[in-house]
């Protein structure tokens, strides 16, 4: 799960990559840089679950899709996650969403389950 | 899009010069760490070149809008620096040399917080009646000015 949880965060940031282009240059022009971006993004989409990247694909369609935990506050909502649902996500009984908004998260390694 | 809060006046250098894209870097965060908006400004510096290397962030007519998502960052935060003259070498794989750089620093946290931004200053970017204006100012006020009148 965490495996799909990094591979989400890269891929998001591919992504972001992706929009910056094409806010700042000519998207029929040909970009090497950016086709390798797209590939890239196409790389890590195919060793992703495909439940995961359904829901992660509708959550990008309003925002981000995933983002990072830091010290038991989502980065997105900035609310506290309980320790046991930290526990509950770390030891893969519940799946790492953030149980107030809902997006993704990418869990810090710095606390092992309790 | 107002940006009279995001750019001080403090924030934009005219005669602006470096020698090498690293020091272009450091020039522009060098007002945003003094004003505590960056807290490691060798971490944000190793973003940018990061972020530079995936796709380049210069545009046509000697533009440059470098920015970078670093947890250095802690809220968003623009600088500018206009060259005066042939301008300085970006990019070094595109002959054009740049003579306005915008730099953006993006918080962590807030990923997405500077696309209304950067779709701004690419519209400014294509304004050559506002970019004219904005070569030929002679201070940073002036400049800060020409960049803050402009409406998209």
């Amino acid at each position: 799960m965490r495996q799909d949880m990094i591979s989400l965060m890269e891929l998001q940031e591919c992504e972001l990559i992706l929009h910056e282009s094409a806010i700042l240059h000519d998207r029929k022009a040909a970009n090497p840089e950016r086709e390798a971006l797209e590939t890239r993004c196409r790389q890590i989409r195919a060793g992703i679950s495909l439940e995961t990247l359904r829901r992660y694909d509708k959550l990008r369609t309003v925002g981000l899709g995933i983002v990072r935990e830091v010290n038991g506050f989502c980065n997105a909502c900035r609310l506290n996650i309980t320790i046991g649902d930290l526990n509950r996500m770390r030891t893969g009984k519940m799946t790492t969403e953030c149980p107030n908004c809902g997006l993704f998260l990418l869990l810090s390694d710095s606390n092992k389950p309790a | 899009m107002d940006l009279s809060r995001l750019l001080p006046t403090t924030h934009v250098m005219t005669n602006f010069s470096a020698d090498s894209r690293r020091n272009i870097f450091t020039a522009l965060a060098k007002p945003l760490v003094e004003d505590a908006l960056i807290t490691d400004p060798h971490q944000f510096i190793h973003d940018l070149e990061e972020r530079e290397s995936q796709i380049t962030t210069q545009l046509d007519k000697g533009i440059a809008i470098p920015h970078a998502r670093s947890h250095a960052v802690r809220r968003l935060a623009l600088s500018v620096g206009i060259s005066n003259g042939a301008g300085l070498v970006f990019n070094e794989s595109l002959p054009e040399p740049c003579r306005v750089f915008f730099l953006i620093a993006i918080p962590a946290f807030a990923p997405t917080a500077h696309l209304p931004l950067l779709q701004h200053l690419a519209s400014l970017a294509k304004s050559d009646k506002h970019l004219n204006k904005l070569l030929a100012a002679k201070t940073p006020a002036q400049a800060a000015r020409a960049i803050i009148g402009f409406k998209a």
